[in-house]
């Protein structure tokens, strides 16, 4: 039961926004010791040719650089030599297709040590696993590549600060990142300095970052989950971004965000589901940002706003379930809320406009007070923290620059956001139900024995 | 003589918990507790839309509050209800060749077999709802919220002997309304209060001010220890850091949590088992 | 069996009991009697280890040790005034209850369930019992112990018919086996008549001790007649004031307030007068008036 409690600890402690820098030196093709077996028929293949592999083992480095289509058939799998890559891309207009790649925990974080490393343009990386990898996909400077239907998982044991990316992406114009799985590593898709890509359909959980993200315009996410990091999501120096039907979920960490933009300016968020999470959405020195159609829920805090941020919307979210709607850093701020749902806006609406009659207040008194006192947090879900709250709607004056939403919707919207996929299908606890059942019998137990005594006691004296 | 206190313990808690189990009010109890457990189970169900988006842990969350209103407020009632005897009824029993603190704590005993049993129904018939759709990793915090409910039932139960004794007769409703006060106090008062001075003091003492106090109120102690069970240090964003920093660590926060409320169910049953045991019964 | 030793207790600035010294034998049954209010519920509770003197000491059973100290009241079963029981619980369950916390043979409940003339409700609740029925349940109670002290406050204030039957013969029973009965009342009834020694308490003191003989000859010397006459005979009233001072005419009647050996002599006058006596009341003393004298007296001795 500590266990949780305990990771949550240490990766708090481990974590920090710093940015990894791309390696300066180049992984060149292995000595001949290291090399895999397959390498020669790599030498031999003619520009544009298909290089067939059967099923099997192949233990040693890959070293790709001409324009070759490498197919796995029955899932042959490639061993590293355990000192760096596993596959090397070193050619424009590679494929690599239908492998499992075994990265033997080799090379290290400095030398970007891959499953499989790009540096060529136009290379396409199609179902492949990847595993015991320190970095699972590496694209460098690979201008136009794809990575689809791969799955990465990280080194098993390691903890996040050894481990590298699963997929990264590095100085790279124009890229696709489309329905891969990434577990277990450091940053599920690290993304840095890469404009013009397209990230659909991937699932990144259980590691530190879902999605790392700095210095690139121009990119869309659509339809993508980041599960349970302990970190969360986040965004930095960046703009024109697009953020459809993604999910930001379970990101439970002590600093966790669903999504966080720092420096981030005209971004459109858009139907996604942000759910579960520390904090739902953190904004600091970023402008023109637009969310809509989301729905928020389950935050500790929905929104922690910067007044540092300018010119941002909010409108026809939903808000549900969220401990506090809003954290504001500062005394003011331009943010324009309208038309969203609040869960714990009570207000009614009396002329039937599908709006609540009375502007429904973000900020609040304890809110203030937890923004200057960490420790406060821990009466945050006491009757008193209620009683505030309800003072303070009650009574104005209490907090005289409110944050509000100016025509709270009465019911919440029906959105176009995606429903979780984990809890999509209903688990069942056959031990839980059983100790359910004993204790429902338990505790009924007094209750029929106390009426059973009477009768007993009577026929034993008749 | 021991082995003779036992059967007398027993002997009495068994009275007790037939006559509670008979009680309307601790039939209403378990009704409305199992009814109210019910809803929020389901509930976590229909606020998502239908969509399992309220997991386990919102569940049980909600369980918690459910418990942290709920249980003390009614420990308190039946506590005083059935520990100050109508005139002539203490009498008789306390005339009996039984040392008095016997009595007492086998009725309370009783109670409290009684009113865990009414939660038991409870928390039995929610986790009926919820484990026939979440998976069995709830579990254990599920357990620590019905053994937060036991304990919280124990502390008020010793609170409820404290105010009661002594109060017998016509005094009872003097006793009723002491409970109730003691009950707003340390469910809204006694916080209120800690957040007023801690927004007065420097952030240093307020924060070791304000982790105190969670760990010294048992209803923010029970709360605490369940809901970082559930949801880890997730359940208090940077607060649980902090009361983890102050505690010396999961451990020390358990122990701390533990002692507090170790000691809130003996002190105040001691210490009404010394007081009955000395007072006149006129 | 019990003794009070200059035995004090107070209620706040009240003093219930003022150092009472009394003791009371094996086999004795006493009554304590005395107007409301002066303290024999409180002197009743410090045998019953109910309330702790003050200052002083009281003793109970043979050898002798402090109620307050619960084995000490294996010896002792007490009845308070006013019983009650949990309404939810059946007669049967009660005297359950009450057998095996003291630890007495199992067919016992139902013989005092009988006694009590209860064993037709011992089913039913407690909620459903008459006034009556409740006080019996508490005599059932207190009698299922076979102890060789019964202390009842007030025993025959709360009982129906039923309940006064059972309550002779208890106390028929229990003297019979030589046990020890120390009871309450504010008025000599038939009941009380039962005791060999009244203790008069008044104020919070022993004002008086009397055995059975001495009381009634303190209430009969402080009795009243009434007599009604057919006709109003010039001089009676005279002549009778010659031997009762205090007689005088109440309409048709001549009251006749005095010690009930001048009875005799008064009709001796009536008749002799030649009216006819058309209704005669004789009755003995109220305690009421017996407590003032006594409370009087007492003072007297005080100052």
């Amino acid at each position: 039961m500590l266990a949780p409690v305990l990771f949550a600890l240490f990766v708090a402690q481990g974590q920090g926004d710093m940015a990894v820098s791309a390696s300066t030196t180049l992984e060149q093709r292995p000595a001949a010791a290291r090399l895999s077996p397959l390498q020669p028929r790599v030498d031999a293949a003619a520009p544009g040719s298909v290089i067939d592999v059967a099923a099997g083992t192949y233990t040693g480095d890959l070293y790709i650089d001409r324009p070759v289509r490498l197919v796995g058939h029955g899932r042959p799998l490639l061993v590293g030599s355990g000192s760096g890559s596993v596959v090397l891309v070193r050619a424009a207009d590679v494929v690599v297709e239908g492998f499992d790649i075994d990265g033997r925990a080799g090379g290290d974080l400095g030398r970007d040590s891959s499953g499989i490393h790009i540096a060529a343009p136009r290379a396409i990386i199609r179902d492949c696993r990847v595993r015991n990898s320190i970095f699972g996909i590496y694209l460098r400077e690979a201008n136009g590549s794809r990575v689809e239907r791969c799955r990465i998982d990280g080194i098993p044991g390691k903890s996040p600060g050894e481990k590298g990316s699963g997929l990264h992406v590095w100085n790279t114009d124009g890229f696709e990142l489309l329905h891969n799985e990434i577990v277990d590593v450091r940053d599920g898709i690290y993304i840095q300095s890469s404009p013009h890509g397209v990230v659909r359909g991937n699932v990144a959980r259980d590691l530190r970052y879902g999605l790392h993200y700095m210095y690139s315009d121009d990119n869309t996410f659509e339809d993508n989950v980041f599960e349970n990091g302990a970190a969360g999501t986040t965004l930095m120096y960046s703009r024109r971004i697009t953020f459809r039907h993604n999910q930001f979920i379970h990101n439970r960490g002590f600093a966790s965000v669903g999504l966080l933009f720092k420096n981030c300016d005209d971004i459109v968020a858009e139907s996604n589901l942000i759910a579960d999470n520390a904090r739902g959405i953190f904004l600091e020195g970023s402008s023109r940002n637009v969310f809509r159609g989301n729905l928020i829920a389950a935050s500790d805090i929905a929104i922690v706003l910067y007044d540092s941020t300018s010119d941002t919307r909010f409108t026809g979210n939903s808000f549900v379930g969220n401990l506090t709607p809003l954290s504001l850093s500062g005394r003011r701020t331009d943010t324009i809320f309208a038309d969203n749902y609040w869960s714990g806006n009570e207000s009614p609406d009396l002329d039937g406009d599908g709006r609540s009659d009375q502007p429904y207040r973000l900020s609040s008194l304890f809110d203030h007070l937890r923004g200057n006192l960490t420790a406060a947090d821990l009466v945050s879900r006491s009757l008193a923290a209620s009683a505030v709250a309800a003072a303070e709607q009650a009574l104005p004056v209490l907090d005289p620059i409110p944050v509000v939403d100016a025509s709270p919707r009465s019911h919440p919207p029906v959105l176009d956001v995606p429903t979780e996929w984990r809890n999509a299908e209903v688990r069942r606890a056959p031990i839980g139900l059983l100790a359910s059942a004993a204790l429902t019998l338990v505790g009924a137990l007094p209750f029929a024995a106390g009426r059973r005594r009477r009768v007993v006691l009577s026929g034993a004296h008749a | 003589m021991a082995g003779e206190s036992v059967r007398t313990l027993i002997l009495c808690a068994r009275q007790e918990m037939l006559l509670a189990a008979r009680s309307r009010w601790t039939q209403l109890f378990a009704v409305v507790f199992a009814g109210l457990s019910l809803a929020v189970a389901s509930s976590g169900y229909i606020l998502s839309g239908g969509s399992g988006l309220q997991d386990f842990a919102r569940t049980a969350a909600s369980l918690v509050q459910l418990v942290l209103l709920l249980v003390p407020l009614t420990s308190l009632v039946m506590g005083v209800l059935a520990l100050t005897p109508e005139r002539g009824g203490a009498e008789i029993l306390y005339a009996q060749p039984i040392a008095r603190p016997i009595l007492l704590l086998g009725t309370l005993i009783g109670l409290f077999e009684a009113l865990v049993a009414a939660e038991a129904l409870g928390f039995g018939v929610a986790g009926l709802v919820i484990f026939a759709r979440t998976g069995s990793d709830g579990l254990a915090g599920f357990a620590m919220v019905a053994a937060g409910s036991a304990v919280l039932t124990a502390v008020f139960l010793a609170i409820a002997a404290l105010v009661s004794v002594g109060q017998h007769g016509r005094k009872r409703v003097r006793a009723l309304a002491i409970a109730l006060v003691t009950w707003f106090a340390l469910a809204l008062l006694f916080d209120v209060a800690v957040l007023a001075a801690a927004s007065l003091l420097r952030s240093g003492h307020a924060s070791r001010l304000l982790i105190s106090s969670v760990l010294v109120n048992p209803i923010d102690a029970v709360r605490t220890a369940s809901l970082l069970a559930i949801e880890g240090t997730g359940a208090f964003g940077a607060g649980s850091l902090a009361l983890l920093r102050f505690t010396g660590g999961p451990g020390g926060a358990a122990l701390l949590i533990a002692l507090s409320l170790s000691l809130w169910i003996v002190v105040p049953t001691w210490t009404a088992m010394r007081r009955l045991a000395r007072m006149d019964i006129a | 069996m019990i003794e009070y030793r200059a035995a004090v207790k107070r209620f706040g600035v009240q003093t219930a009991v003022d150092a009472i010294t009394v003791s009371i034998g094996r086999g004795e049954a006493v009554a304590l009697l005395g107007p409301n209010g002066s303290g024999k519920t409180t002197t009743l509770k410090m045998a019953a280890g109910l309330i702790r003197p003050d200052a002083g000491d009281v003793l109970v059973g043979e050898p002798a040790f402090r109620p307050w100290e619960p084995s000490a009241r294996r010896v002792l079963s007490y009845l308070p005034q006013r019983v009650a029981f949990p309404e939810a619980l059946t007669g049967r369950e009660i005297v359950e209850f009450y057998r095996r916390l003291r630890g007495i043979p199992a067919e016992r409940s139902q013989a005092v369930l009988k006694f009590a003339s209860l064993n037709g409700a011992g089913e039913r609740a407690v909620g459903t019992y008459s006034g009556g029925m409740v006080q019996r349940l508490g005599l059932a109670v207190a009698m299922l112990p076979e102890a060789d002290l019964l202390l009842l406050d007030e025993p025959t204030a709360a009982l129906d018919p039923d309940g006064l039957r059972a309550f002779y013969a208890l106390v028929e029973q229990r003297q019979a086996a030589g046990r020890t009965i120390f009871f309450t009342s504010h008025q000599v009834g038939d009941v009380e008549r039962l005791a060999d020694r009244f203790l008069v308490l008044a104020n919070g003191r022993l004002v008086a001790e009397l055995s059975q003989a001495a009381l009634r000859d303190c209430l009969a010397a402080r009795g009243t007649m009434r007599v009604r006459l057919d006709r109003d005979t010039p001089g009676l009233l005279e002549a009778i004031r010659r031997i009762a001072p205090s007689a005088s005419r109440v309409g048709d009647e001549i009251v006749i307030a005095g010690a009930a050996s001048l009875r005799p002599q008064v009709l001796d006058l009536v008749r002799s007068s030649g009216a006819q006596i058309r209704g005669l009341v004789a009755e003995d003393g109220r305690l009421e008036a017996l407590y003032r004298e006594l409370v009087a007296r007492g003072a007297e001795h005080t100052e």
